[in-house]
């Protein structure tokens, strides 16, 4: 009788020694089937709005045309590409961190957000160049425009904006995967964080892949 | 200690799949200046979607990853291109 609760209790903090030695909780896959399944339902989110611009696109084609010529396809083109490399630097980042490479992870990590900021800088620049013309939702100018070209620019401002918003997301996201490189929470041996925080990324990448030809280069 | 799949890319693969991404930009802008008139937007819809497989598959890791993400990607991509399809059933014959 006496000894029965010594040997339960032994046999407990045998139990919790051994949890504590070999069972992580973690799951990697899980945490990347979570992230990806996040992802589809920005691509359906982003998808509801492309659907939209082939609608009205369809109905009003000349319009769209016309108001597509005043966009900056030198900016659109220039942030195609800052977007691009950047893409780049993300996914080596994950490289350079199963490499074991800290210093480098860290590095590239950096320019991915400097690009980043790069990116909004040229978006600040392209949407205060339009609203120095008076073209921005609910100015007196956009109200005189024909029906397809007023569509076009709400849709322009819409998608274009709900995207700067997800770089910013993504840089916040991104800020909050640097220092937890930094800081060794995310390492060689556990940087799931680090692959889902690149897939996001990736992710604003993708729809602007999209955004790109059917808002700056229709001609 | 394996958790999940891990594929080490090298960065030459990365550099090199960037120079392609690039080539895609500079072929969409470039044939945006000619005029394929119905065609156009197939034309810029093709080269998007070679991007956003390249980009899917080496940036995002498909290849390397388990079966079930791409199965799944495809999938996401195929609802999608219904609802366009269904969409278009419903504006262009009403």
């Amino acid at each position: 009788m006496r000894q029965q609760p010594k040997t339960s209790n032994q046999k407990l903090e045998t139990i919790m020694n051994h949890s504590i030695t070999h069972t992580e909780h973690r799951d990697d896959l899980g945490a990347k089937m979570g992230m990806w399944l996040f992802i589809f339902t920005e691509l359906l989110l982003f998808g509801g709005l492309f659907i939209v611009y082939a609608v009205y696109r369809s109905q009003y084609p000349d319009d769209f045309q016309i108001a597509a010529t005043q966009l900056n396809t030198f900016i659109g083109t220039l942030n195609t590409i800052i977007l691009l490399v950047s893409s780049m630097t993300v996914a080596m980042s994950i490289t350079a961190l199963q490499k074991g490479n800290k210093k480098l992870t860290i590095y590239l990590l950096g320019i991915t957000i400097l690009f980043a900021i790069i990116f909004l800088v040229n978006k600040y620049f392209e949407w205060g160049a339009k609203f120095h013309h008076h073209l921005y939702p609910g100015s007196e100018l956009m109200l005189t425009l024909k029906r397809g070209e007023l569509l076009f620019f709400s849709l322009y401002y819409f998608m274009t904006g709900l995207h700067a918003l997800h770089i910013v997301v993504g840089m916040v996201i991104l800020i909050v995967v640097l220092l937890k490189v930094k800081s060794g929470k995310i390492n060689n041996t556990d940087f799931v964080l680090l692959e889902n925080g690149g897939l996001y990324w990736h992710l604003v990448d993708l729809i602007w892949i999209f955004l790109f030809p059917l808002l700056y280069l229709i001609t | 200690m394996s958790n999940g799949k891990h594929h080490i890319t090298d960065y030459k693969t990365y550099a090199w799949v960037l120079v392609i991404l690039l080539f895609f930009t500079a072929l969409t802008v470039f044939v945006s200046w000619f005029d394929f008139k119905a065609l156009t937007i197939a034309v810029a819809l093709i080269i998007a979607s070679i991007k956003v497989t390249i980009v899917l598959t080496y940036f995002m890791h498909l290849k390397y990853d388990y079966l079930v993400f791409r199965l799944m990607v495809s999938m996401v991509f195929l609802l999608i291109a219904l609802v366009f399809v269904i969409t278009f059933f419903d504006y262009l014959f009403r």
